[in-house]
Parts: C-alpha cells; sequence; structure tokens
C-alpha cells in the first residue's frame, strides 16, 4: 500500500458511518414520496417519512377519542406551552425533525465508535484462533454465559439481577420498538395502532420500563449503598447509571404526561406505569410534556452515542469474547476428555 | 512536559485479545480473586486496571483521535507537525506518556500469570494469554522484561536453562540417582537409542539439589513400571517458558528447536513432572509447529499406568496430606483429578482439601517471572497458601510442580510452619518401597512420618536460615567493601545447606 495511503486505512470509519447516517436521515425525510402523496399543510405532512419508513397515519392513534367526542384534535391541543403555541406543528414537524436529527447524529458517532474499535481489533495478527472453531460449545455458551448469565449467578445473585434486569430489559425494549415501528409506521397495522396489539405492547413497554429501573436501582444500591470492597466507582460508571435512571424515569413521565393530558379512557389503562403517574398531573396540560419529551430523547441518543467510547462497549465484545474464549476452550477440554480413550501404549 | 512514551506494537496480539479489552465490564471481580492483589494492595496490578489502561494506551496510540491528529496521523502526514498539534488540541488527542508506560510495564510483570482472573472473568477474557502477548509488545519496545527477569531470560539465551548453569551436568542427576540406590536402571539415552517415551526433566528438576528429588521419584517410579522411558540429558534445553511469560520472543526460536529434537526422536508420549513445562509443550508448543507425540503431566502417565495395572500402592503410608493444584496443571489444563485419584490410591493417605482448590487454588507466586521480580510478593503469596494448608490440619503438603514445590517451601519456611513440603511423586514412591529395592527419594530435611523428625528438621531449617541470614549480612558489608557481589559461579550442587531453592537464589524464577 501507499505509504500515505496506509494512515488513511484507518479512517474508513468515517465515511462509512457518515454514508449510512445520510442514507438514513434523508432516506426518512425525503420530501418527494410526500409529495407524491399529495402532501399536506403543515410542514411534517409535507416532508413526511420518505424511502426507509413510508408515510402512516399521524391520527390514528388517537382515533377513538376523536371519534368519542366528535371535536377536532387541534381544539384539545392547542397548547399554549408548545413552540408557537401550536401543538401540530410541534408534535408533527419539529418532533419529527429532532428526533430523526438527534438520531442520525448519534447513529453518526456511535457507527465511528464501533467502527474505529472494529479498525483497532484488525490491527491485531492473526491467527485469532488456535483451534477449530467448536460451534456446539459455543451454541451452548450462548444460552448459559450470555443469555442467561449463569457465571455471574455463581458469583453473586444481585449482580445476575442487575445484568439479566438492565440487559433483557433494553434489549426487549429495543426489539419491541422495532417491532411497533415497522407494525405501525411500515404495515400500517390497526391491530398495532389501536386494537389489542396495541395494548399488548403499551403494557409489555410499560413492564420493561420497569424491569430495566428495577435492575438499574439495584446497581446503584450495590454500587453506593452496598459498596462491596473490591468495587470500585468512577465518574463513568456513576454517570452511566444515573444516565439510565434518568432515561426511564423521563420515558414514564413522558408517557404520564401525554396520558394526563388526554380524556380518561379505558385503554389508556394498559399503559399501567404511565397512568398510575398520571394522576398527579392531570390538568397540567402538554408544555412540561414537550420539554420532558425533549430530555428524554437527546439523553437516550446522547446514551447510545457514548456506547463505543465507555465501557458499555462490552454488551457488543462481551458475548463476542465469551464466545470465542469457550470455543478455544471447548476443543483443548475435549481432549483432555479424549485423552481418557487411552488410545496409545506407550510402555514397552 | 512528560516525554512522549515509544509506540506499543499491539500487532503481536491476536484481534480476538485486543477484541477481549473491550469485553471487560470493569466489574471488578478479579479484583476479589486476584492472589498478587491480595498482598499487594496496588489497584494498577490488578486485571480490571490494567485492561483499562491498555484501552486507554491503544485507544490513544490507535484510536480514532490519533489517526487524525496524532504523530502518524493524517494531518500530521499531509499538513505538518503543526497543524497536527493544533488538530490534536481540537479533538482532544493526548499522547501516551513514558511515565504512563513505565507504569503500566511495572503492573504487567506484577503478575504470577495464574490465570485466577480468567476462571472468575464473568465475560471470559483470556487474560493470561493477553498479559503474555502484551509483555511481549512491551518487550518489542523495550519496556520489559524487569531487569531482575533480565538475568533469568539472559541465562535460558546463554545456557539453556535458568539457573546459569552448565549444559553438560543437566543429566548428572540420573547417574546420581542410580548411584544413591533410588533407582536400579539408567534411562535410555536419548538421542543415541529410540523409545516409545521421553521424561522432559526440565531445569529446576535437573539443576536444584533439592527439588531433583523431583526427578529421581519420577524415574523410580517409571522403572517400577517397566516404562521404557529415556531422557534427553546434557541435549536437553529449557522448555522456554520462562521466555514466554516474560514476554521474550526468542521463545520461538527455542520452542522451534526443541519441537525439531522431540519429533526427531520419534517418541510416542512426553512426560514431564513439571506442570510449567507441561503446559508449555502441549499448549504452546502447537503454535509454533506440530508435534508428533503427545504430552502428558506426570500424574496423568502414572494414572494410565495404574489403569493398566503397573502401579499398585501396596504400602501404607500414615500421612494426613493436602494437595495444591499447580496453576498450569490444573487452571491451564483442567487437570484436577488425576492428582487426587492418584493419592486416594495410596492406602492409609488421607487428602483434605484446603479452602481453595482446582479452578480456585491460590497460586503460591512462583511462576509468570513474579519471583525473580518481585521476590518479597511472592514469598507473602506462597505464605498465605502455607496457612491455608494449616488449617486443614495436614501434616503434609503436597503439589504436583517442582517449581510450586519450591515456591511454597519458601513460605514453609517463612513462616516456621510444621507442614512438610513433599512432591506427590515422593508418596507414591513410600507406598512402593515394601516391594522394592529402590528406596524413595525424600525432600531434604523432611525424612517422612514422625512428629520428633519434623520438628527436628524444622529446627534445621530454622538453623539454616539464621546462617544464611548472617551470610547475606555479610555478603551486603562486603558489597559495601568492594560494590561486586556476584555469586552466580556456585555449582549445580553449591553449598547452600539444607534450604537451597535454588542453584542461585538471584534467578529463582521459572514458569
Amino acid at each position: 500500500m501507499n505509504n500515505s495511503l496506509q494512515y488513511l486505512r484507518h479512517l474508513r470509519p468515517a465515511p462509512i458511518a457518515l454514508a449510512f447516517v445520510l442514507l438514513l436521515f434523508f432516506g426518512q425525510a425525503w420530501p418527494a414520496r410526500a409529495e407524491e402523496k399529495g402532501g399536506g399543510k403543515l410542514w411534517g405532512e409535507k416532508w413526511g417519512p420518505g424511502y426507509v419508513l413510508p408515510d402512516n397515519n399521524f391520527h390514528g392513534a388517537s382515533k377513538p377519542f376523536v371519534d368519542a367526542s366528535g371535536k377536532e384534535c387541534r381544539k384539545c391541543h392547542d397548547d399554549g406551552g408548545y413552540p408557537n403555541g401550536d401543538f401540530f406543528r410541534a408534535e408533527f414537524d419539529t418532533k419529527e425533525i429532532l428526533m430523526w436529527g438527534a438520531f442520525a447524529v448519534s447513529a453518526f458517532f456511535f457507527i465511528l465508535g464501533v467502527l474505529g474499535k472494529f479498525s483497532i481489533w484488525e490491527i491485531g495478527r492473526k491467527p485469532s484462533f488456535h483451534q477449530r472453531l467448536k460451534g456446539r460449545a459455543m451454541a451452548r455458551a450462548s444460552l448459559t454465559d450470555v443469555l442467561l448469565g449463569k457465571k455471574i449467578l455463581n458469583q453473586s445473585p444481585l449482580r445476575w439481577f442487575i445484568y439479566i434486569t438492565i440487559s433483557w430489559g433494553f434489549v426487549f425494549l429495543f426489539f419491541a420498538a422495532l417491532f411497533l415501528v415497522l407494525m405501525r409506521l411500515v404495515a400500517d397495522s390497526p391491530f398495532f395502532l389501536t386494537g389489542p396489539g396495541a395494548h399488548f405492547f403499551d403494557f409489555l413497554c410499560d413492564f420493561l420500563g420497569l424491569v430495566v429501573l428495577a435492575g438499574v436501582a439495584a446497581a446503584l444500591v450495590r454500587r453506593y449503598v452496598i459498596r462491596p470492597k473490591y468495587l470500585d466507582s468512577s465518574f463513568e460508571d456513576g454517570a452511566i447509571l444515573v444516565s439510565l435512571l434518568l432515561i426511564v424515569l423521563s420515558g414514564f413521565l413522558v408517557e404520564a404526561l401525554r396520558i394526563a393530558a388526554l380524556p380518561d379512557a379505558p385503554d389508556l389503562r394498559w399503559s399501567f406505569a404511565g397512568y398510575f403517574l398520571s394522576a398527579p398531573f392531570r390538568g397540567l396540560g402538554l408544555s412540561v410534556h414537550w420539554y420532558l419529551w425533549l430530555f428524554h430523547v437527546f439523553l437516550s441518543f446522547g446514551f447510545i452515542m457514548f456506547i463505543p467510547y465507555n465501557k458499555i462497549m462490552h454488551f457488543l465484545a462481551a458475548p463476542l469474547s465469551i464466545l470465542a474464549t469457550v470455543s478455544e476452550e471447548a476443543h483443548y477440554e475435549e481432549r483432555v476428555r479424549h485423552r481418557d480413550v487411552r488410545s496409545i501404549d506407550p510402555v514397552d | 512536559m512528560s516525554k512522549k512514551s515509544r509506540t506499543i506494537e499491539v500487532d503481536k496480539l491476536s484481534k480476538r485479545l485486543i477484541m477481549n479489552l473491550d469485553a471487560c465490564t470493569q466489574c471488578g471481580e478479579c479484583l476479589r480473586w486476584c492472589p498478587v492483589f491480595a498482598q499487594d494492595e496496588k489497584r494498577g496490578l490488578t486485571p480490571r486496571y490494567k485492561i483499562k489502561a491498555l484501552r486507554d494506551v491503544l485507544s490513544r496510540q490507535f484510536g480514532l483521535r490519533a489517526q487524525l491528529a496524532g504523530d502518524k496521523g493524517v494531518i500530521h502526514q499531509y499538513l505538518g507537525h503543526h497543524a497536527a498539534r493544533r488538530a490534536a488540541r481540537l479533538v482532544g488527542h493526548k499522547p501516551v506518556t513514558e511515565e504512563e508506560i513505565n507504569e503500566l510495564a511495572e503492573n504487567l510483570y506484577e503478575c504470577s500469570t495464574c490465570g485466577q482472573c480468567h476462571i472468575v472473568c464473568p465475560v471470559d477474557i483470556d487474560t493470561v494469554e493477553v498479559w503474555e502477548h502484551v509483555r511481549r509488545s512491551f518487550v518489542d519496545a523495550s519496556y520489559g522484561p524487569l531487569e531482575n527477569q533480565e538475568v533469568l531470560t539472559t541465562s535460558v539465551k546463554a545456557y539453556d536453562n535458568p539457573w546459569m548453569q552448565p549444559r553438560a551436568s543437566r543429566g548428572k542427576w540420573a547417574k546420581r540417582a542410580k548411584k544413591e540406590g533410588v533407582i536400579d536402571k539408567l534411562p535410555l539415552d536419548y538421542p543415541k537409542k529410540k523409545g516409545d517415551v521421553l521424561y522432559f526433566v526440565g531445569c529446576t528438576a535437573s539443576y536444584d539439589q533439592n527439588i531433583r528429588r523431583v526427578a529421581y521419584n519420577s524415574a523410580a517410579l517409571m522403572n517400577h513400571c517397566g516404562v521404557s522411558y529415556g531422557i534427553l540429558g546434557p541435549s536437553e534445553k529449557c522448555c522456554g517458558s520462562v521466555l514466554l511469560r516474560v514476554g521474550d520472543y526468542e521463545f520461538e526460536r527455542l520452542a522451534g528447536e526443541n519441537l525439531e529434537l522431540f519429533n526427531s526422536l520419534g517418541i510416542k508420549t512426553l512426560v514431564s513432572s513439571c506442570s510449567g513445562c507441561f503446559k508449555t509443550i502441549k499448549q504452546d508448543y502447537p503454535r509454533v509447529g506440530k508435534p508428533n507425540f503427545e504430552v502428558l503431566h506426570m500424574v496423568e502417565f502414572l494414572l494410565r499406568l495404574h489403569e493398566e495395572g503397573k502401579l499398585v500402592f501396596k504400602r501404607e503410608v500414615p500421612m494426613t496430606v493436602t494437595y495444591h493444584d499447580p496453576c498450569h496443571l490444573g487452571r491451564a489444563n483442567h487437570i484436577y483429578d488425576a492428582p487426587r485419584e492418584l493419592l486416594s490410591l495410596v492406602p492409609g493417605v488421607k487428602l483434605v482439601e484446603m479452602e481453595r482448590i482446582r479452578e480456585y487454588s491460590r497460586c503460591c507466586g512462583a511462576g509468570g517471572g513474579l519471583k525473580a521480580g518481585f521476590t518479597e510478593i511472592q514469598a507473602e503469596m506462597s505464605t498465605r497458601r502455607v496457612k491455608e494448608a494449616e488449617k486443614t490440619g495436614a501434616t503434609d503438603f503436597v503439589t504436583a510442580c517442582p517449581f510450586c514445590y519450591q515456591g511454597l517451601q519458601e513460605g514453609i519456611m517463612r513462616s516456621d510452619s510444621p507442614l512438610a513440603m513433599r512432591d506427590i511423586t515422593e508418596i507414591f514412591m513410600m507406598a512402593l518401597q515394601e516391594e522394592e529395592t529402590e528406596k524413595p527419594a525424600e525432600s531434604e530435611g523432611d525424612e517422612g512420618g514422625g512428629e520428633a523428625d519434623r520438628v527436628a528438621a524444622r529446627e534445621a531449617r530454622k538453623a539454616a536460615r539464621e546462617a544464611k541470614k548472617a551470610a547475606r549480612k555479610a555478603e551486603k558489608t562486603a558489597e559495601a567493601a568492594d560494590g561486586d557481589s556476584d555469586d552466580s559461579d556456585k555449582g549445580p550442587d553449591g553449598e547452600d545447606g539444607a534450604t537451597a531453592n535454588g542453584p542461585d537464589k538471584k534467578t529463582a524464577d521459572t514458569a
């Protein structure tokens, strides 16, 4: 390779990450497609989701309330606390742009960081494995060590609880959110927009949020109240836990404030945590919801953005590390077992 | 301003090992278990902190910011030094300093590579592999090994053993064993003669007059079972473990030469009574070349012989023993049951276990270059292990590695423990004595059995220790006088007294 070009080798992640993000952002907010659909008076309707996600029914979720009251949405949602006192512009334009913008920036740095890590891994020599990969042992370890955290359970049930609740809480939340986006925005499925599917997911997401909250609370108690002798707490450790706590709490509050602004209906009770928290906020209006939403979104995407730059990177590297080591050692252990066969007689 | 460090080239690490560093969750479990940390509560030496520091060094040397604004970065390459410095300030890139690397090097070498951290790591980081390969990168950049450890590596390169002993005297133990009546038949003289089994004696058992008993007993046991085995004698070289553990890449040369020699012998089995040699030949040699023989530790080999009906222990040995799992035999090779099974076969031997055994066995601290680099820490580690053994109520402390033997004996002497240190082969020889003309070779100072003997042995050790202290004092005085204290010319049987722990205490390490 040309001597000067070898320095560019490690910067490959940057254009890759940038290309991905540009595709994501402009693919999502591409105007042509919305215009094809006729567009609307509002900016958001004109700049509707593009290639990545097709247009969706913005009013679908609130349809039961509109039908029940016979009012137009605007009559209830003309909230002075919103930017320019315009609920619709804020909800359908500003939120859309801010969320996708935050997502794009976060995704850019996330991908950059992850690819940057990969470029460091890439410096390593070959071979990485001295033994043939052992699929069965890796599959077994995926279940016992990666998914169920058996080794951690053997060391400390409290740590296992923290591991299972936080990691699995977020994994399920991620897939639940992904599934909902696909069902509501792509498939436009009424079952998941307003039907029983929506109720199930309302319940599931609240439940998973509480699971994560329990894990984060336990981690905070362990780290700052129980304080095991061997556990050192750096600023990074504290910042990660506090961020997680704030993300979950603000998520619940955003939901509660939204519910508090809506007419009470049995459907809302499926979001049991948000519904329970909404009681004190009745009549507060949506302005606090708006600012809390901003906080929740920026904190969440900020958190994702920093993952490759702090110890949470282990969420990606740890399963790989476990599987790689298990594969290396499984081969060896099998040889140890194999030796009991005593195939060679060394004695005269 | 701090001086910039030389680059630590991590190309010695495999991709898997570099990825391992990012898998660390900083949970601190390793802190709990690290036997070195238990003696020297320096946070920096624990795996958690070393990994964090390594990650930091890698990121600051090869991360995106370094590639952009570092000394070898794109901006430096195309726009020059000043632009790169401005860019470094802008993106917050800080080069790694010499002090940081030196501190990391010291922490990296203050480790016995026992592998306890690997066992307890919830994400299975292959820590020992990481340490050994990172040490190699440090050696490449001239940050390692430590001064005391360099004595060992230099000796291995010059004399093919870490004890600065002449090659010619390597096989003398066999003749001596025959002369003393421990064995009745000399081993085959490889490579002149051919046979199926090679007994790889190792440097410690070949040269150390105290540990030599391990070789005597191993040879006698194989003779008893009718095994046709041979030794390489003066042609045997160090297995290279000591080079590998401290990161010296001369290991490849030595391992390659050894492997070529072993392969040319046409043997079926290589047996070693040293766990360090066993681990190196079994696990590390295949990375240099392909062996055409199987590698067994003496305990595995003896168990096989027992199962074939060739080794039966008939004589009762009334003894309460506790067994110490050598790190290289246990954690590295998962051989925990064979020695215990063999001990259970000896009539009269009662095995009582310590609190920490098998995967969780507490390291004696003798390996990984720790004994040479941090003698005091190793001594404290072995003392701690001895205390743990004492708690079991055992009278004899058994292990299956000459080097652990050496390390633990240090602990026994230091703590003035009533325990008698024994290699596992010694117990087996005792159990054969009745029908044997060969007599068991016992450890110096321990004639086995009676409490009175043990008390006498202890007192002898104490006296020897005091004599040694006095000698050291005198030596220091002499040093102060002429500034020269070379004692490396001691012979393999140098008059070290009953407490001899190696041909040369200064170089007392292998792995």
